[in-house]
């Protein structure tokens, strides 16, 4: 065959073939990062829930040792195991491990909260 | 494709050859075209919500950390002492302790949910982020209140509120505690 010819309509498909499977890897590489930047935002509004209820706790939702929980407006809920760390004659302190789920997302923080004595708050 | 005499290769494509390798071409190339947009857009999409999520926790660290530094300042201006603390539903003032000083700060829900925190009422913001939110309340013990208890307008009070709720319109409430040691003074 003599070279002016061109392309032929073999190698011209094989090279959009070509085009189009490098392109196909790169969409499924950019999927998975956005698979995982779904994930990563998800992740940190369940670690912003999880910070809002421990703001709460000891505060407007006065902690008592065992199971406490509750849920969310937007889906999801929350439940803290709390114990009895230390009593003083003034304050006490409590340690908290609290599980947050939302939007199919969970965290799990452990803290430890001090209170004055009597109020629980 | 092998071609027998000089007259055959003179008569290139037979129509239905060209529009069948047109067909194909056209096809393979939409596709080909199709993902590249697509990866384009994901790209785009990718940087723009890894964006979203850094302005989200570092303008929630900043929240905590200022609210963590809110002085129990009293205010002369009406006459009578008041807390340096006071909002309503759409904006709060305070005065947190800095580096070099106390500042005073506002924060407030601009339009579209923005959050905006300011140095002054009318300053640049030095913070902004856009969750959706749609209210502010306080949670605390009001003057001549025997229990603390959720409020939308703080104002008048001696202390701040221990709490500060903004309530968002998809995601659950952000909730930033003030610490009690400075509110209960």
């Amino acid at each position: 065959m003599n070279r002016d010819d061109g392309f032929s309509l073999l190698e011209t498909l094989v090279g959009l073939t070509l085009i189009a499977l490098v392109a196909m890897l790169l969409a499924e590489t950019l999927g998975a990062g956005i698979f995982a930047s779904g994930k990563a935002e998800r992740s940190a509004g369940a670690m912003s829930a999880a910070r809002s209820v421990l703001a709460e706790l000891g505060v407007s939702r006065p902690l008592r040792p065992g199971e406490m929980s509750g849920e969310f407006g937007a889906g999801g809920g929350w439940t803290a195991a709390v114990a009895e760390r230390v009593r003083t004659g003034l304050l006490v302190s409590y340690d908290i491990r609290l599980d947050v789920t939302l939007d199919g997302s969970g965290v799990t923080l452990d803290a430890v909260k001090t209170v004055p004595l009597g109020e629980s708050r | 494709m092998k071609r027998s005499s000089s007259a055959a290769r003179d008569a290139g494509f037979t129509l239905m050859e060209l529009l069948v390798a047109l067909a194909l071409i056209g096809l393979v190339s939409l596709l080909a075209t199709g993902l590249i947009r697509f990866a384009a857009d994901g790209e785009r999409r990718l940087a723009q919500r890894a964006a979203e999520i850094g302005d989200r926790i570092a303008f929630e660290r900043r929240l905590r950390r200022e609210m963590n530094a809110v002085l129990p300042l009293l205010d002369y201006e009406s006459g009578r002492p008041e807390s340096s603390f006071a909002g309503d539903s759409l904006s709060f003032r305070f005065i947190a302790a800095a580096g070099d000083g106390p500042r005073r700060r506002v924060l407030s829900i601009a339009g579209e949910g923005a959050v905006e925190l300011r140095e002054g009422r009318f300053a640049e913001a030095i913070a902004r982020f856009a969750p959706g939110a749609q209210s502010i309340s306080y949670y605390g013990l009001r003057n001549g209140e025997t229990e603390p208890g959720w409020h939308e307008v703080w104002a008048g009070e001696l202390v701040p509120p221990r709490l500060i709720r903004l309530e968002m319109d998809e995601a659950p409430g952000l909730v930033v505690a003030i610490p009690a040691e400075r509110a209960d003074q």
